[in-house]
């Protein structure tokens, strides 16, 4: 009997059919292009913020910061992290951002910023998560708290909730599953 | 165990003393090794007013707070400065209470390191969930400043 090692689930009866990431073209904290092909054969984790978020971005951050300190010198390992703010959220200020974060170079850790509107379309249909204008929010953006796993083939494996600790610890526990390849299905 | 050459040849008597001896070398052991890494929190709080207010303190400040400053109050990189063992905050208690109230913008030094990131204000909060926010962070992670009353805060707001 087969299991998918991420979601527990049974593979014997059904085939299973991950939704794939659309291709995206960003720039990171450094001014380089960052799209599909950066993380092509790697496992990553994506999330979406903004860095004046006054709300559940900087738990959100706490917890990634756990996540990339676990899996950085890890080759093929990646973190996408798009701002939603990108007109606020330049290159520049989020070189800062991550610097101060504690990140010191682009090796894993990517700060994405671009066109505000691809960058709403791809969190709502390639990741599946929230990420949209919403004057009733504080700072007028409205976004999800998920971290999205995605497997070396650009499938998405896992979602979880960023700002709970014991999620957090679930996707720490479940990327070396996928980093080992014990997923081929 | 020496206990058991020093005393009478009562053996009942000596097995009593011999277990109150080991129980309370256990009870220091472990008293001394959780003393290293505890951190206060509300129950360390021997005084009732002060332990109710920082109770209700708790509440808001997870609800309003915890969020950047996080529930431990470690703050985040040099992003968001800790509150937690922060030489900043315990300086000025009267500061505290006006950025809370007030927010803040601009550079300021905590512990060495600079932090740059703007403060909301918070013009909803009464000066009862002021005292109540204050007298919590102002009595755990090792703080012990007691009770900080709604009329300190209002005093502290005029100014």
């Amino acid at each position: 009997m087969r299991v998918d090692p991420v979601s527990g689930d049974t593979l014997v009866r059904k085939d299973t059919v991950y939704h794939t990431i659309a291709p995206f073209s960003f720039y990171n904290q450094e001014g380089k292009l960052v799209n599909n092909q950066t993380v092509d054969g790697k496992v990553y984790v994506a999330d979406f913020f903004f860095t004046s978020c006054p709300t559940i971005c900087p738990v959100m951050k706490k917890q990634m910061l756990r996540v990339y300190e676990e899996f950085q010198d890890e080759p093929d390992f990646k973190i996408l992290s798009h701002t939603i703010d990108p007109s606020y959220d330049t290159v520049a200020l989020l070189k800062d951002y991550a610097m101060r974060l504690g990140v010191e170079d682009d090796e894993t850790w990517h700060f994405l910023t671009g066109d505000r509107e691809k960058i709403f379309e791809i969190g709502q249909t390639s990741y599946l998560t929230t990420a949209m204008e919403d004057k009733n929010e504080p700072g007028g953006l409205l976004h999800s708290g998920a971290f999205v796993l995605v497997d070396r083939e650009g499938r998405i494996r896992g979602v979880y909730d960023g700002t709970e600790k014991v999620q957090v610890d679930r996707l720490i526990a479940d990327i070396p599953l996928l980093l080992k390849g014990h997923d081929q299905n | 165990m020496q206990i058991f050459h020093c005393y009478s040849k009562d053996m009942t008597r000596i097995k009593k003393d011999a277990w109150i001896v080991f129980l309370l070398a256990i009870s220091l052991a472990c008293g001394s090794e959780k003393a290293e890494e505890r951190e206060y929190t509300i129950k360390d709080i021997d005084d009732l007013k002060t332990r109710q207010y920082a109770i209700n303190g708790k509440v808001l400040y997870e609800r309003l707070c915890a969020n950047c400053h996080q529930e431990d109050g470690s703050g985040l990189g040099k992003l968001i400065p800790p509150l937690a063992g922060s030489d900043y905050m315990n300086e000025d208690i009267g500061r505290t209470i006006r950025i809370i109230n007030h927010g803040m913008e601009g550079e300021i030094m905590v512990n060495g390191v600079l932090y740059n990131q703007p403060m909301p204000p918070n013009p909803q909060l009464t000066p009862m969930d002021i005292s109540e926010i204050t007298t919590y962070i102002y009595n755990v992670w090792g703080n012990k400043q007691g009770l900080i009353t709604p009329d300190m805060v209002r005093e502290h707001l005029e100014k």
